[in-house]
């Protein structure tokens, strides 16, 4: 699966960049379904997030109780205060809107605080993917491993 | 929702007009061409699309990050 990074026009000029005005960012639309409700958000392919990770207003959203869920202290973003985590399963579909649709139920963690992007870490998504992500032609290709948990949909929207 | 669609009109759309929703959460309509409506919290947006009757499976939220923000994890003090 090819999923072209989102471009993203800055108002000024980015250093590092060259002087450009646009940031490429790894960032594709998900479809979440939880016990009430299906939602669809974007999420940032992280290779540096360990989890997967939203917003706790995700959770209520999609009906999921977080009172007994399993909780711990994250650190987000390298901060050196962690902050408050839940974890609960959620049933995530991925589709290129084209040719590949997967489905999997993941263990995502579920945080306090109010994020720029909802990040596809390494647990219950990057791990059940080779992924392949070429700056140059602002483009990640995901390729299921054998560890995958979910299956291929025939449904290629949301 | 056709995804191909969506993202094609959705990178269409002027920056300039999406920088006003900088730090908010906003809702996309399903083809991609407007934004719904805005809030700074996302459960208060969903729910009050969803009491207009919109179809939530079929619209994306997401958050606008402030204009000069430089990604290093995610996380919005």
């Amino acid at each position: 699966m090819k999923i072209p990074y989102m471009a993203v026009p800055r108002p000024k000029a980015i250093p590092s960049l060259g002087g450009q005005r646009v940031r490429y960012r790894p960032i594709t639309a998900i479809r979440l379904i939880g016990p009430t409700s299906g939602l669809i958000r974007d999420g940032l392919l992280d290779t540096g997030a360990d989890d997967t990770v939203f917003p706790e207003e995700t959770a209520r959203l999609l009906g999921i109780d977080l009172d007994q869920a399993e909780e711990r202290q994250i650190v987000l973003a390298a901060r050196v205060t962690p902050i408050r985590c839940r974890y609960a399963p959620v049933q995530i579909h991925l589709t290129d809107g084209r040719d590949e649709t997967y489905e999997w139920t993941a263990v995502v963690a579920f945080v306090s605080a109010r994020l720029h992007y909802n990040l596809l870490g390494h647990a219950g998504f990057l791990q059940y993917f080779g992924a392949f992500f070429d700056g140059e032609a602002r483009q990640v290709t995901l390729t299921p491993r054998p560890s995958f948990p979910g299956h291929r949909a025939p449904s290629t929207n949301y | 929702m056709d995804l191909q669609t969506f993202q094609a009109n959705r990178q269409r759309f002027p920056s300039e007009q999406l920088e006003k929703y900088s730090g908010q959460y906003v809702a996309w309509s399903p083809d991609g061409t407007t934004i719904l409506d805005s809030d700074k919290s996302e459960f208060a947006l969903d729910h009050r699309l969803r009491s207009q009757g919109h179809d939530m499976t079929e619209v994306l939220i997401t958050m606008v990050p402030s204009v000069d923000t430089i990604l290093g994890g995610g996380i919005e003090e």
